[in-house]
């Protein structure tokens, strides 16, 4: 009960995948999880009431660069209920591989095939995790070095140049380790997907 | 997946689409179906896989066929796949792989779940047909699937058309005389309940959970019926099917459509007077809820597409009375519901003041209290 809460969302879940990592790198907060409801995404951070919306801040800072949609609160003394609303928490057990983050998002699976062998072809990059939430918003995650993510991520956009439903791509150098546990491979699709 | 194999992968709007194209692809030339995937909205895509000539025909007819039924939105092929990106990618090769048979298969495809229940009634009557199953995929697109002869098939698929439409929008339909086995990965799950007959079926269609419980508090309450279920679809459609003699599923039809107005958003109300048992069986079958009856306590309900303003407006409704949070529902479409309980002053207190706080955050769609919650509702209600 102590700690406030501190929730960003977005359309799609690119935006709160770079929102997530500013708003834990700003101020002394804690990555609690994420949760799609039908194309919303939010994420969730705990803190206190000063880090928190110096967080919220910087996070929605970098969300509004990436996408036209964004909503961010505190709570400030937050009921013990809302934790339930965070559906994908962080898997802290989760092995990730310290390295840059790069993200390509569109509305359609069939496009994340082609690019994602392009991009694999391309550099050395492995997939991380591909996330579909509802209203066929798909994400692919790649991991790599900086230069290696930041061309695949290039070639990946290239290829999307003439793709009407091409959404937005981003790299994150440095992830926090708690954004890939997040964001990772699940045994059951997060999120959803039909 | 196959070492040097060609990959193919077809992106459409519609299962009548998909089917239609897997069905042409698998005949023109020498492919394999590999794997299938949905995200929601009706965009399905399923990814093939042989000789690099073989998939490259074998997508240019996909393509074509697809586009007779429903919309196209990516093919490609990708001659040489890598494996650690493709092996990487969610597409299983099937849900749950039935059995093709020897006969034809009938599809019909439409926005809600309402209509697709007025058809399949007409198609089992019209013809003899044997109706396997009916699944969503997203966008409020459903279908449902027959077999028989190819005749029999033909006349069912046009008779269900023609019903379907008077209850709403029809994507699609199709009938493939001489289905491939390819096709299994991508049919329904069949029913599992038997074939029983009741007396009339009703069904309340709304966008969102609130209406859909207003509307069904509503008709329990009007008439002797029962309650069969809270069909979730998707794209926001929640279908109430409610069944009784024919007289008071129609009394209660008609009460429930002008609550569910004045609570949410009703789409469409129906009565089928006297349903084929085979209708009841697919879509019928009775999901009771694991929950426990909170009995005899007020249920205060609010909805929002946004998480943030749900999440506000519940913590201070937890805040300003004497209630407890039950649980949350999200249907698609942005939808988003959560449910609380407590006395009838304190719900209502709490509602007032989660829904002024979420209003601030988002776009508020429905607040509701039910003072008297019957246990035959609460059995079948599908928040946890």
């Amino acid at each position: 009960m102590d700690a406030a809460i501190g929730m960003i969302e977005v359309e799609g879940v690119a935006g709160i995948i770079v929102a997530g990592d500013a708003a834990v790198k700003s101020a002394e907060v804690e990555l609690l999880g994420w949760d799609s409801t039908g194309g919303f995404t939010t994420i969730f951070f705990s803190g206190s009431l000063s880090d928190v919306n110096a967080a919220l801040r910087s996070g929605e800072q970098a969300a509004r660069e990436m996408v036209e949609y964004v909503v961010a609160a505190p709570l400030t003394h937050p009921e013990p209920v809302c934790r339930q609303y965070v559906s994908v928490p962080v898997d802290r057990g989760m092995e990730v591989r310290q390295a840059a983050l790069g993200l390509i998002e569109t509305r359609g699976y069939g496009v994340h095939v082609e690019i994602d062998d392009r991009m694999v072809k391309t550099a050395a990059v492995d997939i991380f995790n591909v996330i579909t939430v509802h209203n066929r918003v798909v994400c692919s995650l790649i991991q790599g070095d900086v230069g290696a993510v930041r061309e695949a991520v290039a070639v990946g956009r290239q290829l999307l140049a003439g793709y009407e439903h091409f959404l937005g791509s981003a790299v994150i150098p440095q992830p926090v380790p708690e954004l890939l546990q997040a964001f990772g491979p699940r045994p059951q699709a997060a999120g959803g997907g039909v | 997946m196959a070492q040097g194999k060609a990959i193919g992968i077809l992106e459409l709007r519609g299962m009548a689409a998909l089917m239609g194209a897997t069905d042409a692809m698998v005949k023109a030339a020498d492919v394999r179906v590999c794997g299938r995937h949905g995200i929601g909205s009706g965009w399905v895509t399923v990814v093939i896989e042989g000789e690099v000539a073989a998939v490259q025909t074998a997508i240019d007819v996909g393509r074509e066929e697809g586009k007779r039924y429903g919309e196209l939105i990516t093919s490609e092929v990708i001659a040489r796949p890598e494996g650690r990106a493709v092996e990487n990618m969610p597409h299983p090769a099937a849900i749950q792989e039935v059995e093709v048979g020897p006969r034809a298969l009938g599809l019909l495809e439409t926005q809600g779940l309402a209509p697709l229940i007025e058809g399949a009634d007409e198609m089992v009557k019209a013809a003899d047909v044997e109706l396997i199953g009916w699944a969503f995929i997203g966008g409020a697109l459903c279908h449902l699937v027959v077999r028989g002869d190819v005749a029999a098939v033909q006349t069912a698929v046009d008779a269900g058309r023609r019903a379907a439409e008077t209850a709403g929008p029809v994507n699609a339909t199709l009938v493939l005389p001489q289905p491939i086995e390819g096709l299994g990965g991508l049919l329904p799950p069949p029913s599992a309940a038997e074939p029983e007959s009741c007396g009339a079926l009703g069904l309340l269609e709304t966008t969102g959970y609130v209406g859909s419980v207003g509307g069904s508090d509503a008709m329990i309450k009007a008439a002797d019926v029962e309650i069969l279920r809270l069909s979730i679809g998707s794209g926001g459609r929640i279908v109430s099917l409610i069944r009784g003699s024919l007289d008071s599923v129609q009394a209660a039809i008609q009460e429930g459509a002008e609550a569910a107005q004045q609570v949410g958003e009703l789409n469409v109300s129906r009565v089928i007077s006297r349903p084929d048992p085979q209708v009841m069986a697919c879509f019928g079958g009775v999901v009771p809820s694991e929950r426990s009856a909170a009995l005899g306590r007020a249920m205060g309900l609010i909805e929002t597409r946004s998480t943030v303003a749900l999440v506000k407006g519940v913590d201070e409704m937890l805040k300003a009375a004497n209630v407890e949070y039950e649980g949350s529902y999200k249907v698609g479409y942005f939808l988003t519901a959560s449910v609380i309980r407590g006395d009838v002053g304190a719900v209502r207190a709490a509602l007032d003041v989660g829904a002024e706080e979420a209003a601030r955050h988002g776009e508020l769609v429905s607040v509701h209290l039910i003072p008297h919650p019957y246990p035959e509702l609460e059995e079948r209600l599908a928040h946890q």
